[in-house]
């Protein structure tokens, strides 16, 4: 990564919420709708949204279904859904690197 | 502090913020989606069910080799037929638990909203016992060492296997230490009569269970991993 490690970061992954969705998509092999929104303490209209912007980036494939009478959503990390994650994790450790080097002085 | 320095600060912080709050959530979405001690209780189920085939019969005169191919592979060299048995067991018992175990790992999946791999340790698992089917039918003598399949406990190498490919896909360091302790029992009770220790050790195991031991020792090992793993995944 060239210049300062924050101008490398990707809109889509850099927030909270979405980060929080692949970071547990990253941890499963498929997590669902409702494990999300619990954890993650949305409403069912804010998840369906930030799902919406990560899956229309490629970065999540959604899965719909029915457990009985219920219906369920599964979520799906897919390949470009793993490399952003591990692109904003490497950034996010370099924005905080570059700053215990430049900004606390050494004992 | 500098205002340059000031906004870095606030990105750091942001930063570590962000950072510090995907990792709690992976982590905790791995450590609820884990369900590995269930293989490790029904294999160890499996294994102790095997017991009533172990007992040798009331001693004959004349001794007979188990004929049969699979017999010796997958039920070890006896000197009576009873190794035909503790073959149809493995082919029976061993996919039955690979299925038990998929079919929990999906009931678990639906409940918690969390899904967790069992293909790796299913796939794994029965192609190895496949294969030693296939080796037993095709030739017995050269490919597999005659030591390592006499005591009619060689499937259970490729539970060992399994579980080593299920530690793996799972990223559980505790499940890899178990899974790779399991190996080891399994080789050595493969390899050695473990009733020599035990009369060494002055304990008298009556002739018609000398293979107890063998079968007892992995079996419980499992078993007891097992629920040891149960509490400590199921504690939030």
């Amino acid at each position: 990564v060239t210049g300062h490690p924050i101008t490398g970061l990707d809109e889509v992954v850099h927030q909270r919420i979405r980060l929080g969705v692949l970071s547990i998509a990253h941890a499963t092999p498929r997590v669902e709708f409702g494990y999300l929104q619990e954890t993650l303490e949305l409403t069912p209209g804010n998840l369906s949204r930030h799902l919406q912007v990560l899956e229309e980036a490629g970065l999540v494939r959604t899965e719909k279904g029915y457990d009985g009478r219920r219906p369920r959503t599964w979520v799906q990390l897919t390949r470009a859904g793993r490399h952003a994650l591990r692109r904003e994790l490497d950034h996010l450790k370099q924005i905080i690197a570059t700053v215990e080097d430049t900004v606390i002085p050494d004992d | 502090m500098s205002a340059s320095q000031e906004v870095a600060m606030t990105d750091a912080t942001h930063a570590h913020t962000l950072l510090a709050g995907a990792q709690r959530a992976a982590a905790q979405a791995r450590a609820r989606s884990r369900a590995s001690w269930f293989p490790l209780v029904v294999f160890g189920l499996v294994i102790l069910g095997s017991l009533p085939l172990f007992v040798y019969p009331e001693p004959v005169d004349g001794f007979s080799y188990s004929s049969s191919r699979l017999d010796g592979v997958l039920g070890g060299w006896f000197l009576s037929d009873f190794g035909r048995w503790v073959a149809v067991y493995w082919l029976v018992a061993l996919p039955l638990g690979y299925f038990t175990t998929a079919a929990y790992f999906r009931r678990r999946a639906r409940r918690t909203g969390l899904a967790s791999r069992p293909g790796p340790l299913v796939l794994t698992g029965v192609l190895l016992l496949a294969m030693l089917v296939v080796v037993s039918l095709q030739s017995y003598v050269g490919i597999v060492p005659g030591n390592l399949v006499v005591r009619g406990l060689s499937p259970l190498l490729t539970v060992a296997v399994g579980l080593i490919v299920l530690a793996v896909s799972d990223r559980s360091p505790a499940l890899g230490v178990i899974a790779l302790a399991f190996l080891g029992i399994s080789l050595l009770v493969n390899l050695y009569d473990l009733v020599n220790l035990m009369y060494r050790l002055g304990w008298e195991v009556p002739y018609r269970f000398d293979t107890w031991p063998n079968v007892v020792f992995p079996g419980a090992f499992l078993l007891v991993c097992g629920l040891v793993l149960r509490r400590r995944q199921q504690t939030p």
